[in-house]
């Protein structure tokens, strides 16, 4: 690729990597984002020699003012500061495209960009943020390399010279036409690097102390619009088709006995209703609130739940939760503050925060507010009590849950006895004014205890009425009679409230309970993801001595295994596509402090089992080998020592050899007399008298014998010697005129120790000097 | 390379020490400066909010500064710098210093490299710049460079540096390649005085002879005699050389330089002398450009007869090297009588024990 085309390209990729992490976020104004797409594409053609840039400098001037006074105004009519200040930056990165001369301009495009991915940090939690993030760093190395290098090119070719100087010019348009420069293996290289960036940056971030003080701002995501799960109440009489939602409301990571696709599904508890009128379940005043007792220690805040009971000692906390079921609970923000947790929850572990606020809700609920999601740990009692247990269960009340056995107005007592039908039912057969009461009855004529009772009624309940998602308004109907008499269709709430009333007729407590049912298993990471569509609703009925135990009357459905949907592609790629989001979110929005510590915790372990797997284990095996053969043992570590000596030596001399004492080409054959001449030069030059280059050795001779310099005339008889010796091959192995040849350079070195030298002064001083 | 792998712990510290000692220097350009203030307030910001995202940008942020060090440090290792410079550098006039830096590295190449050439402990005013220089290749440049005064001159080493890849950090590393540059006084073209000898019809031989004092061997140019071949050093140097003679019966002149100064002197003194000196090179090189034989005189120092290009060279590095004495030293050597001699002297400054037979006196202009 050409080096200007290779630097507009990866421009414009930092410019749409950082557009497009907050265009994802989907709190732009859509049609700014049209536009700034539109206008980002026709940057790219937006040059010389189409375009004067001198001309249209004004109109992006009053345009870019234009929008800023736009932006201002919205605010000041309420819009978001960042959403306005996000969509001017996008103005000015537009501007910039359209009006990028040199490199200044380029610079403020890729400032500009950086600002508005910064500015995405807020306004997009998302995966996709992370996806463009990674885009960003990829194209940000590439871009600015490139930039760099053309500038330094501009520089170096260009302002340090004349400008008008013709052949820098056709230099610098040569280069950046050049193909040589950035080529595959840049590209390659340079995405190399960008990648050990991001790994580096991934590292770093995992970590840095977590030691956020949030003093002006909290960190929060928006939350979902969901239909299906509703804290405030649960109305019935509605009319149309629900909508199966399939957005992820929260994931649970839970024992393995409850992992994988084939597990039994969990009612996922979330809201209670004690009040029930006009077709609507609310929570009332007078329903008792929460018992829970709370503890903080080693940073986590544990709730116990306790429900009929206001203590519980610690044996008995303790026995409680020997068989409970663990699930650690990945809460999305869902815009209410319910805690979820497998039916029946018997305590929640949530970190001791600065702002942690839990608060007991009435009807047994749990809450703690939060606008970014929440983790935390539940244990629960998926294990009703026996029947036995509860067909002996006591009849008296605690105190103040007349609540749970409410009925209004439109299910009213029976005035005079009804006659029941005996045999099949239908509709028709019971007509009276209190029909639901009389129904009531009827399914549990031949039960004896309470809970018989209420099986009698969620087993009636499951095999005779239909389930359908498509609702049918009930008119002045009474929802309830509605389903029971005159539909027989509905869905889980219908199912519920049926149950709920019949119960309450019966003079059984029960409440309305409102959550999920079930979830899909994700194989990928081994959670279950319970979606809005899981929104269900069941019944809780209280047992003296016993507490209270779940009913579900709805018909089981597909809907009832975990592993729903799981053989298509489309849910495969789903539920991948939910595992990325997942690990988004517990890795990178979710990740504080108590998982940095976790984190460092598992990874210290893991080192550790690693070095007793790897080095402690096989150490301690061959220590105890040594011991039982002694003699073997005691050779093997002496042959080893020995081998290593051997090594160790034989490296050291090869390198010597290469280095010192292999003698240099150029002094293999040399006659001594050359080297007691050489020797002599040495000594010269260390007093000042260097013989350069360009001068012959007979006449470096001469001119020290001219100017005076002591042993010279030896020098001079060396020299012709050294001359012969070179040039003349008799000289070479002649013992005497080697022995001649010491005793010459000896005179001179002699001589040259009696005269005294001002240090480092001769250097200078030319050999003719004869001073 | 199995030792190497289980000698590495044992090398390490040896490595890490070599590195501190390695003459490297980091210095933070404009734009660096900038990032390095953004980096602080996206890690206030990240701390104060507690936002993750935040934290990944921080990441990002201080991963990109590590990358810059370690690139621009495997941008600068293993580069080796040379430096050719001209056969003859004259004082005030530009040369053109040649450098060549090669990239010993197998597999990467170096981007972006900045070259300073160091003299006499600081960096020249050019800077060479290498846009890339492939793995294993080397690149040439040259930079153009004036000295204004003579002299001898040492080139120490190098600095390379470089802002590559983010142009945030600049990163330089000295390499030592030291030189001594011997710096020629200026000359000029001067026309040279009459010949004494031309009024007193001495009879002077155009040719060079051959039977004349042995001076050295040379090497073979053009237009040599061929008996002057010395073969036996030829067969040994594989290269033609050829021996040198003094000829007798050339045309001789001494050129005379008074290089004394008074012992309270200024400026203006300095500077007269320095063009005295400028004009006898000027004088030298003309002489011997016309085939004369020189010799140069001075107060400590002496330059034998001789002709030729080497001889130019001799004189002119005499020339370069001449020290400010003061009067009381005498001239190394006598003029012969009736000998053609020619004194230059700095202008406006008179002098003791200048010698008396110079057929010319000249003052420099």
């Amino acid at each position: 690729m050409q080096f200007a085309k290779a630097h507009k390209v990866t421009t414009y990729l930092v410019v749409m990597s950082s557009f497009l992490a907050v265009a994802f976020s989907g709190l732009l104004n859509p049609v700014i984002v049209l536009l700034a797409l539109v206008g980002i594409g026709v940057s790219w053609v937006w040059e010389p020699p189409r375009v004067n840039f001198d001309k249209w400098a004004l109109p992006w001037t009053i345009f870019a003012v234009l929008v800023f006074l736009y932006e201002t105004l919205s605010v000041v009519g309420g819009s978001e500061i960042l959403l306005a200040g996000a969509e001017f930056l996008v103005t000015l990165m537009l501007t910039k495209l359209f009006n990028r001369r040199e490199s200044k301009d380029y610079m403020h495009i890729y400032l500009l960009s950086f600002l508005l991915l910064t500015a995405g940090t807020v306004l997009n939690a998302e995966v996709t943020y992370g996806f463009f993030f990674l885009c960003y760093v990829v194209s940000f190395t590439w871009a600015m390399t490139i930039f760099h290098l053309r500038r330094e090119l501009e520089s170096n070719f260009l302002l340090r010279h004349s400008s008008s100087d013709a052949a820098e010019q056709v230099r610098v348009q040569r280069v950046m036409n050049s193909k040589r420069i950035v080529g595959r293996k840049f590209f390659l290289g340079t995405s190399l690097v960008s990648l050990a960036v991001f790994a580096s940056a991934l590292s770093l971030f995992l970590l840095f102390p977590r030691i956020g003080f949030g003093f002006f701002f909290d960190k929060g995501r928006g939350g979902i619009s969901m239909a299906g799960f509703n804290e405030g109440g649960v109305e019935l009489g509605g009319h149309g088709l629900i909508k199966q939602d399939t957005t992820v409301v929260m994931r649970v990571e839970v024992d393995a006995k409850y992992a994988g696709r084939r597990a039994p599904s969990i009612h996922w508890r979330g809201a209670a209703f004690d009040e029930y009128s006009d077709g609507k379940w609310t929570r009332s005043e007078m329903a008792p609130k929460a018992n829970r007792s709370s503890q903080v220690s080693g940073g986590v805040a544990r709730h116990e739940l306790l429900y009929d009971k206001t203590r519980l000692s610690e044996a008995q906390l303790e026995s409680r939760q020997s068989n409970a079921l663990k699930q650690k609970v990945y809460l999305e923000p869902m815009g209410n503050s319910v805690l979820f947790g497998a039916s029946m929850p018997l305590s929640f572990e949530l970190e001791n925060k600065i702002k942690t606020n839990t608060r007991s809700g009435r009807n047994d609920e749990l809450r703690q507010h939060h606008d970014a999601g929440l983790i935390y740990t539940v244990l629960s009692n998926p294990n009703p009590p026996s029947a036995q247990a509860l067909r002996s269960a006591g009849t008296t009340l605690p105190k103040g849950f007349e609540v749970y056995l409410q009925l209004p107005d439109e299910i009213p007592e029976c005035t005079t006895p009804t006659a029941l039908p005996v045999g099949a039912w239908k509709p028709a057969d019971i007509a009276s004014e209190c029909r639901v009461r009389d129904l009531a009855r009827w399914i549990t004529r031949d039960a004896k205890t309470p809970y018989d009772k209420v099986r009698a009624l969620e087993t009636w309940l499951r095999k005779t009425l239909g389930y359908t998602l498509q609702m049918e308004s009930p008119g002045a109907m009474e929802p309830v009679e509605f389903f029971l008499f005159q539909r027989q269709l509905g869905h889980c709430e219908y199912f519920s409230s049926a149950m709920a009333i019949m119960t309450r007729s019966l003079g059984i407590p029960s409440r309305n309970v409102n959550g999920f049912l079930g979830g899909e298993w994700n194989e990928y990471d081994n959670f279950i993801a319970v979606r809005a569509g899981d929104a269900h609703s069941w019944v809780e009925v209280y047992f003296p001595g016993e507490g209270w135990v779940t009913f579900d009357p709805t018909p089981a459905g597909e809907s009832d295994l975990l592993g729903r949907g799981s053989s298509s592609m489309m849910d495969r790629m789903r539920r991948i596509a939910d595992t990325i989001r997942f690990k988004w979110f517990k890795w990178v929005i979710e990740y504080d402090l108590y998982a940095q510590i976790n984190l460092f915790r598992n990874f210290g372990r893991s080192v550790k089992n690693g070095a007793n797997q790897y080095f402690r284990d096989p150490l301690r095996r061959a220590g105890k080998w040594a011991k039982q053969h002694r003699k073997t043992a005691g050779l093997l570590a002496v042959v080893g020592v020995a081998l290593f000596a051997l090594v160790s030596y034989w490296r050291r001399r090869k390198s010597i050899d290469k280095t010192l004492l292999a003698p240099k080409a150029s002094q293999k054959k040399r006659s001594p007399i050359v080297k007691h001449y050489l020797a002599t030069l040495r000594s010269l030059a260390k007093r000042g008298h260097r013989r350069d280059d360009a001068i012959t050795p007979r006449e470096f001779a001469r001119d020290l014998s001219e100017t005076g310099v002591p042993g010279a005339k030896s020098l001079e008889a060396l020299t012709e010697m050294y001359y012969r010796a070179e040039y003349d091959t008799r000289q070479a192995g002649d013992g005497h005129a080697a022995t001649r040849a010491q005793e010459l350079s000896q005179a001179v070195l002699d001589a040259l120790k009696k005269t005294k030298y001002k240090r480092g002064r001769p250097s200078k001083v030319p050999a003719t000097d004869a001073s | 390379m199995l030792w190497r792998l289980l000698s590495w712990p044992w090398r390490l510290p040896g490595r890490f020490i070599r590195s501190l000692k390695s003459s490297r220097t980091l210095k933070l350009t404009r734009e660096g400066k900038y990032f390095i203030g953004i980096t602080i307030g996206i890690g206030l910001a990240a701390i104060n909010t507690g936002n993750n995202l935040l934290y990944l940008l921080l990441g990002w942020l201080l991963s990109v500064i590590i990358a810059s060090g370690i690139l621009s440090d495997v941008c600068l290792r293993a580069i080796a710098i040379t430096r050719r410079a001209p056969k003859r550098i004259y004082a005030n006039r530009p040369f053109l210093m040649e450098l060549e830096a090669t990239n010993g590295k197998k597999r990467l190449a170096s981007y972006s490299l900045e070259v300073e050439d160091i003299c006499q402990g600081q960096p020249v005013d050019k800077r060479c710049y290498f846009l890339k220089i492939p793995e294993g290749k080397a690149q040439n440049t040259a930079y153009r460079h004036t000295i204004s005064r003579r002299g001898v001159y040492t080139f120490e080493g190098f600095r390379v540096s470089t802002k590559f890849p983010f142009g945030l950090f600049r990163k330089s590393r000295r390499s030592k390649n030291a030189t001594e540059i011997l710096v020629f006084p200026s000359t000029h073209p001067v026309s040279i005085p009459a010949p004494r000898s031309q009024f007193l019809g001495d009879n002077h031989s155009n040719t060079v002879g051959r039977r004349g004092e042995f001076f050295g061997l040379r090497e073979y140019r053009d237009g040599d005699d061929r008996r002057s071949i010395h073969w036996r050093s030829t067969a040994r140097e594989g290269k033609l050389l050829v021996r040198e003679y003094e000829d007798e019966s050339q045309r001789r002149v001494t050129l005379l330089i008074d290089n004394a100064l008074p012992e309270t002197r200024g400026e203006s003194e300095e500077q007269a002398l320095e063009d005295a000196i400028s004009f006898c090179a000027s004088l030298a090189q003309a002489y011997l450009d016309k085939g004369y034989a020189l010799r140069l005189i001075g107060r400590g120092i002496l330059v034998p007869f001789s002709s030729g290009e080497t001889q130019v060279q001799r004189v002119l590095k005499a020339l370069a090297l001449l020290e400010t004495k003061t009067e009381d030293v005498p001239f190394s050597a006598e003029i012969a009588p009736r000998s053609e001699a020619v004194l230059v002297v700095p202008k406006g400054i008179s002098a003791a024990r200048r010698p008396g037979q110079a057929s010319h006196v000249l003052e420099a202009p």
